[in-house]
């Protein structure tokens, strides 16, 4: 049966594969327009580089992560491309063009990723302004690139990608630097603040509209208040982070169905909502030559209620470890899980909502595999047992009534130079 | 389910690494002659190839310059930044992709390499022992 959907897909899929190919074309051609301006401009001190990762999932029960997954999908890629050059010894500028695709909740444009002005003084100090990755656990300032990790879907526990982009870089300034020991290691400090505006494709803004909560909703972060530090220990390979940001939501639409409830106002009224969430992680990697072990936790604090609805803490944490038996291949395996209520990892508040007990609970359990064809070219595959729907699409015309178990299959081809 | 899982990664990371015995070849430091210091740390070899070091101790800047690949390229990178050639290259595109850096110049041969290092204020390098370091200044490496 589930075989019998694929040509079905495919047919759609060459529809999908000509507006990727178009996009990517667009990238490209970005790249190779900007190539003969720098040259053609004598600029010899910018850098040009870029990515572009195609992927394919597939779900035997689950549109998870994005819809279309139980058919198949190629709605999964991303592209970029980044300019940088060093006018001084201190002086680092650069910025990134980013596009991607993730079934219907994506950007669907060339957007800025981000652009630094970066002026480190010292090793223990910098500064930078502009637009600015966000720090949060080990990996979220790459996820963008998937060629830099050995597994394609980084643990939803705390790399969610319902709420990617709400995460990945603020407008505003930074400090940070290194302060280096001679027996303790090194620790690797940054601090920031700015505002981010919120997406409406994607994120908290897409889900409280796919929920009908809230309709022609817009929103912004402001302010953000980020700080992390990573302890590269002694111990060589061995790293210890942790992150922790505070962010104050600004929410207005207009009420939805759903919403109506919630805000004790009658569809169509406009409403605001407004409050803090608090964003904490701590990281463990102790990564060797042949291997890399690695565990991370994350912890959200709500006080940001939507109308008469508190929105409970949430946390996650996973475990995983990956090897490298020759150079080109690294395979692995992780182990995940999420909890949308941190007091209820039971989901006996579920019921009450009219929920199956399994959606108070997101267990993800993957196997992993990287192939670096050479220094630019790399495949992957992936499979995953997914356990419990809270990581699922708050938009539930996706999965009506989805069951507790499902398997996932991903697998990407990447390029970068 | 998930505690079986992790015992099984880890008995699969146990065994790969035992398996693990690589041949090692010499590596040499070496930097521009006006650099301020005769020797460096095992440590400051690390931050230096990582980035997080970026200044000789008189604020001039490090220039940390690698070879493209071979044995002494691997040694190197194992002995003192912990990764493999193709850690160390994903380490740097994921500074390069977030912003924060741009990866060390690298070089095909030794002598180019040390060319490059007479002839740059404040370059640091390393080079097969053995290789003509006469235009350059060699640090001996401390712990």
């Amino acid at each position: 049966m589930r075989i019998q959907q694929i040509p079905h897909v495919s047919l759609k899929g060459k529809l999908i594969m000509k507006r990727l190919s178009a996009r990517l074309f667009n990238i490209l051609a970005l790249t190779v327009c900007a190539a003969h301006v720098v040259t053609a401009a004598d600029f010899k001190h910018v850098d040009i580089h870029g990515f572009l990762s195609q992927g394919f999932l597939w779900s035997d029960r689950h549109n998870y992560p994005i819809a279309g997954t139980k058919r198949g999908t190629t709605q999964f890629n991303e592209a970029g491309i980044n300019f940088t050059s060093e006018p001084t010894d201190k002086l680092h500028l650069g910025l990134q063009l980013f596009t991607r695709t993730f079934g219907s909740t994506s950007e669907t444009h060339i957007g800025l990723d981000w652009a630094v002005a970066d002026y480190r003084w010292k090793d223990w100090g910098g500064l930078r302004a502009g637009r600015i990755k966000r720090p949060k656990g080990l990996y979220n300032e790459s996820r963008d690139v998937d060629q830099l990790r050995p597994m394609i879907l980084l643990p939803s526990s705390v790399y969610n990608e319902q709420f990617r982009s709400d995460d990945l870089s603020i407008d505003g300034f930074s400090v940070y630097g290194t302060l280096l020991t001679q027996r303790l290691g090194s620790f690797e400090y940054q601090a920031m603040t700015g505002s981010h505006r919120l997406s409406t494709s994607d994120g908290v803004l897409a889900s409280v509209e796919s929920a009908a909560i809230v309709t022609s909703v817009s929103g912004v972060q402001e302010p953000v208040y980020i700080g992390s530090l990573i302890w590269n220990t002694p111990l060589r390979g061995l790293r210890v982070g942790g992150t922790a940001g505070q962010q104050t939501i600004d929410l207005k639409g207009n009420a939805g169905p759903a919403g109506a409830f919630l805000f004790g106002a009658p569809v169509g009224t406009a409403v605001k909502s407004g409050g803090r969430v608090g964003i904490y992680t701590a990281s463990i990697e102790y990564a060797q030559e042949k291997f890399t072990l690695f565990s991370e936790f994350l912890r959200q604090a709500y006080q940001f209620p939507i109308g008469n609805y508190a929105i409970p803490d949430a946390m996650g944490w996973y475990i995983g470890a990956s090897v490298r038996p020759i150079d080109r291949v690294e395979f692995g395996s992780y182990y995940s899980e999420y909890y949308p209520n941190e007091n209820d990892t039971a989901g006996n508040t579920q019921i009450a909502q009219g929920n199956p007990k399994y959606n108070g609970w997101g267990k993800d359990t993957a196997l992993f595999g990287k192939f670096d064809i050479n220094p630019s070219w790399s495949f992957k595959v992936e499979l995953h047992h997914l356990n419990g729907t809270a990581l699922l699409s708050y938009d539930r015309s996706f999965n009506p009534n989805p069951p507790q178990h499902s398997i996932l299959f991903a697998s990407k081809l990447s390029y970068s130079f | 389910m998930g505690r079986k899982v992790a015992v099984i990664m880890m008995g699969i990371v146990g065994v790969l690494a035992s398996l693990v015995c690589p041949a090692l070849a010499k590596a040499v430091v070496v930097a521009h002659k006006a650099v301020p210091v005769d020797s460096v740390s095992a440590a400051d070899l690390r931050d230096i190839a990582l980035g997080n070091k970026k200044q000789w101790k008189n604020g001039d800047l490090i220039t940390f310059v690698t070879l493209s690949s071979g044995p002494v390229h691997e040694e190197f990178l194992k002995i003192y930044a912990a990764k493999s050639p193709v850690q160390f290259s994903s380490y740097w595109k994921r500074e390069l992709f977030s912003g924060k850096g741009k990866p060390p110049r690298h070089f095909e041969s030794e002598a180019a390499l040390v060319r490059f290092v007479a002839e740059t204020a404040g370059a640091l390098g390393y080079v097969a022992d053995g290789t003509d370091t006469g235009a350059v200044k060699v640090l001996s490496v401390g712990q």
